[in-house]
């Protein structure tokens, strides 16, 4: 992507420490920093634009705003993106106290310490984008890849690795929602029906040409463990001219009879639409999407140029081991929770002090207070808060995130209501100018929308996205 | 929808104050009053028979941020509301919920056997003159992961 210019090491909290505030009578509007602008930051803004008189800025490490929404959510999934239009338009109605500031990258371009002695503020919600890795002999052959990689490359994002699509045959570890993302975006791809979606044009042909006509999505525990969500699941038996079914061997497993009782609704539906898809009767069409459960992946083989020809897996319900051939190999084994540098951190030893208060505790994630806010040293009076995947994990679909962003702004606006700021904090705009970091406005993002948009009706799709932003962020161009 | 949308970038243009009224009979008979219950904290907009409860969230400007965030295409449930039991048998006569509505209200949080979308909920002659709804919301004593 784009080349960063300084790198900042962090700093314990100091910051904290030169900012404790003696109280005055008049009223100073207060400035939040929200970092990331997924639909954890933008809904959050939502709410805190109209709960409190704040101003916000919005950081967001990549080029283009809106996180997840426009480099997750699949490109046939369309509707789900109509939230970005609600987020445009709180930078048209508030202009005036909201600015975002893209290609800025918290704990880079600027520090989060730096963000604490310059804001009253600050709002995580940098999601997580980790990917966890499958620590199987074999896992780094050619052609190897992540979920989160494969998500990437159709959705777009700048710079990401093509894979190789020129086999027939690709394996998909994993039984969430991103591992149905990648089928069907495989299936339909190759059929040449997401030519009007936003999927770049010279990956969409990648996608049409691709050889694939079998692909298999392998589950390590059982039918009834799945992490599917149902609307996904139908939308992969649904798509035609693929016979997409559910392996013989799981019949037994979703008898209702082996269903636990007294499951929830949810449940019932789910595994009545995946019985409902067991494979009967042979195969009837050409192009195959089976899921099969209880195969522990225990090796990838590759071919003599190290590209990945077979996974080998055992099935423990048989104690056999099997051998799938593939050509492709994607696993989707969720996303890790990280931590900002500078960020309060949960160690071992607070988690055995938090679970000795029967307080949960997962080591390796953003040390909370309580469900909003992030716990930071007693001096310090910047009040941190966190939102979103980085802050409950990363599960979940948009209304979780909505739902605990509308709870964070109403404690932010709650909590600011409370004590009378004596001075106005400046933002880091300056501080970033000075540095020559050259952030994407909103301004600028609505030229890129907008050009992405008139590219994608020329082609006769919903948009044409930009691979590379470096014309946006060129030294030419203005800083904003 | 194309209305809704029209409306929708309208309401930029205009300066909107909040419609919050008490008066809860309107002499206009089509136009009726919804009451949005979530937490300890009501909502009140007003709407035309036909509209939708997205539409009155949205047209009231009400302070429910995030509600109906896919715009009514079927695709969020973040307009999930509850019904009354009387609300939803009425609606599940004339108008039960399909596939794709159950689909979506399986991810909803906190659903109850009387959940619909907003967004497919219409306000019909029958509705009493003032209709409540619950719109569920992240529960305080939520402890942190
Ligand atoms: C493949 C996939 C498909 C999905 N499909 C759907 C769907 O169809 N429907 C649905 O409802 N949900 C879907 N989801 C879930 C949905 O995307 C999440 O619920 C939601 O995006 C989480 O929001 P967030 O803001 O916490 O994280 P994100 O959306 O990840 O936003 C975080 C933002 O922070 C930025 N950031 C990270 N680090 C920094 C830093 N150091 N400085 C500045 N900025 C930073 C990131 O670039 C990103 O833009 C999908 C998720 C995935 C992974
Ligand atoms: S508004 Fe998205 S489903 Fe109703």
């Amino acid at each position: 992507m784009i080349i960063r210019r300084i790198v900042i090491c962090s700093r314990p909290v100091s910051a904290c420490l030169q900012n404790a505030r003696t109280f005055s009578n008049h009223k100073i509007a207060p400035r939040i920093a929200v970092v990331g602008s997924g639909p954890a930051g933008m809904f959050t803004c939502t709410s805190l634009l109209r709960k409190s008189p704040a101003h916000i800025d919005v950081f967001e490490y990549s080029p283009v705003p809106y996180g997840l929404v426009r480099y997750g959510v699949a490109p046939d999934h369309q509707e789900v993106k109509n939230c970005i239009n609600g987020f445009d338009k709180l930078f048209v109605n508030h202009s005036d106290r909201i600015k975002l500031f893209c290609n800025v990258k918290v704990g880079q371009d600027v520090a989060f310490d730096e963000l604490v002695s310059n804001y009253d503020a600050i709002v995580l919600a940098y999601g997580s984008y980790r990917q966890r890795k499958l620590q199987t002999p074999g896992d780094k052959s050619t052609n190897v890849v992540s979920g989160s990689d494969f998500v990437a490359w159709y959705n777009g994002v700048p710079n990401s690795k093509a894979p190789l699509l020129d086999n027939s045959e690709a394996v998909i570890i994993g039984n969430g929602n991103v591992a149905l993302d990648c089928a069907r975006i495989i299936s339909l791809g190759v059929l040449g029906k997401l030519n009007e979606t936003d999927v770049p044009l010279e990956r969409l042909k990648l996608l049409e040409n691709a050889a694939i006509n079998r692909i298999k999505i392998v589950g390590r525990r059982g039918p009834l463990d799945v992490s599917f969500t149902i609307k996904e699941l139908r939308e992969q038996f649904r798509v035609e001219g693929w016979q997409s079914y559910i392996e013989a061997a799981a019949r037994e497993e979703l008898e209702p009879e082996k269903w636990p009782a007294g499951i929830e609704r949810k449940h019932q539906r789910l595994f009545e639409l995946l019985r409902k898809h067991v494979l009967g009767s042979g195969p009837t069409d050409d192009k195959q999407c089976e899921f099969l459960f209880r195969r522990v992946s225990k090796e990838i083989k590759a071919d003599e140029n190290g590209r990945v020809k077979e996974l080998i897996v055992e099935n423990t319900r048989t104690k056999q081991r099997e051998a799938f051939p593939c050509g492709l190999l994607i696993y989707c084994l969720g996303y890790e929770s990280m931590v900002l540098d500078g960020v309060p951190k949960n160690d071992k030893v607070t988690c055995i002090l938090r679970k000795r208060v029967n307080m949960s505790c997962f080591e390796g994630t953003i040390a909370m207070s309580d469900y909003w806010r992030v716990s930071m040293p007693s001096a310090c009076s910047t009040r941190v808060y966190a939102t979103g995947w980085c802050a409950h994990g990363p599960q979940g679909v948009i209304v979780q995130t909505q739902q605990q962003s509308a709870a964070v702004a109403e404690t932010i606006s709650t909590d600011l209501e409370q004590i009378q700021l004596q001075e106005q904090k400046p933002g880091v705009a300056d501080l970033l100018k000075s540095r020559s970091v050259r952030y994407i406005s909103w301004e600028k993002w609505k030229q890129i929308d907008e050009a992405e948009k008139e590219r994608g009706k020329l082609q006769g799709k919903v948009r044409e996205k930009f691979t590379a932003f470096d014309q946006f962020v060129s030294d030419k161009s203005p800083v904003n | 929808m194309l209305a809704r949308r029209l409306l929708i970038f309208s309401r930029q243009f205009v300066n909107f104050t909040p419609v919050i009224r008490r008066q809860f009979a309107d002499s206009a008979s089509q136009t009726k009053t919804v009451k949005f219950i979530s937490g300890n904290k009501e909502f009140i907009g007003k709407g035309k028979v036909g509209d939708t409860l997205l539409d009155v969230v949205v047209n009231n400007d009400l302070d429910l941020d995030g509600f109906g965030a896919c715009e009514g295409t079927l695709a969020c449930c973040t307009c999930h509301v509850i019904l009354n039991e009387k609300h939803f048998e009425r609606e599940d006569r004339t108008n039960p919920a399909g596939e794709e509505e159950l689909d979506l209200l399986d991810l909803a949080p906190e659903v109850s056997d009387r959940s619909r979308l907003g967004c497919q909920i219409k306000i019909m002659e029958d509705d009493p003159e003032v209709i409540e709804v619950r719109v569920p919301s992240v529960t305080k004593d939520q402890r942190s992961a």
